[in-house]
């Protein structure tokens, strides 16, 4: 699967690319899937990132109840230390041609809106090796040896 | 199913001016990625109006506009007494 980088428009100019006010930023479509249904939702593929945190509005919407969801405390970059909440989720990647891939994972909840849900290493990236090529701006994810869901 | 990487190719020619309108709302993609389908702050509401139009939300691309200055803010760390 490539994933072409998303083109994504900043205000001011970025210096390492020449004064560019266009972002390319590796943004992946997931279908997220819950008790009482699925939304579409952009995210960031983010080596960075501990684990998956998602924006909260999406938990309603797909029937994921967290009132009674562990919490926990984790440090987003640039806004401290904020406690999220998590439930188990069914997450769909595909290109919508060739490769299709399905697995369940636990997520985090951020408590406030975010920009992007962040496609972190517990629940997304540790079940993918990937390939982010600079150049051509764009990822190829493939699942490894600890991807245990479905490829359709 | 959206074919990713064309709706990427239409999404990423949709005009600036015209994006910048909906920044910080919720919007709901066209299957090609040519045009918004709707728009609004709230979720909920945004939502409610792609019901109104007969489509259910989990079949469009939804995301929230975000035209920002800062580039590179999104990376989470495990809470931890090591740097």
């Amino acid at each position: 699967m490539i994933v072409r980088y998303t083109p994504c428009p900043v205000n001011s100019g970025v210096p390492a690319l020449a004064g560019a006010l266009i972002m390319p930023r590796p943004l992946l479509a997931v279908l997220f899937t819950g008790p009482s249904g699925y939304r579409l939702d952009d995210g960031l593929l983010d080596t960075g990132a501990d684990q998956t945190i998602l924006d909260p509005s999406l938990a309603p919407m797909i029937g994921v109840d967290l009132s009674q969801a562990v919490s926990r405390n984790v440090h987003l970059v640039g806004r401290g230390s904020i406690r999220c909440r998590y439930a188990p989720v069914k997450l769909r990647i595909t290109d919508g041609i060739l490769e299709t891939y399905e697995w369940h994972a636990i997520v985090g909840f951020a408590p406030f809106p975010l920009a992007r849900s962040l496609l972190g290493f517990g629940g997304f990236l540790q079940f993918f090796d990937a390939n982010f090529r600079g150049a051509a701006e764009e990822v190829v994810p493939f699942p490894n040896a600890a991807f245990t869901g479905r490829v359709i | 199913m959206i074919e990713i990487n064309a709706f990427r190719h239409n999404q990423s020619r949709f005009p600036r001016a015209e994006l910048e309108k909906y920044n910080g709302q919720f919007v709901a993609w066209s299957d090609d990625g040519t045009h918004i389908l709707v728009a609004h702050a709230d979720r909920a509401q945004m939502e409610a109006m792609l019901v109104a139009m007969g489509i259910y939300p989990g079949d469009v691309l939804i995301c929230r506009v975000a035209v920002t200055d800062e580039v590179a803010w999104w990376s989470t760390t495990e809470d931890s007494a090591q740097s």
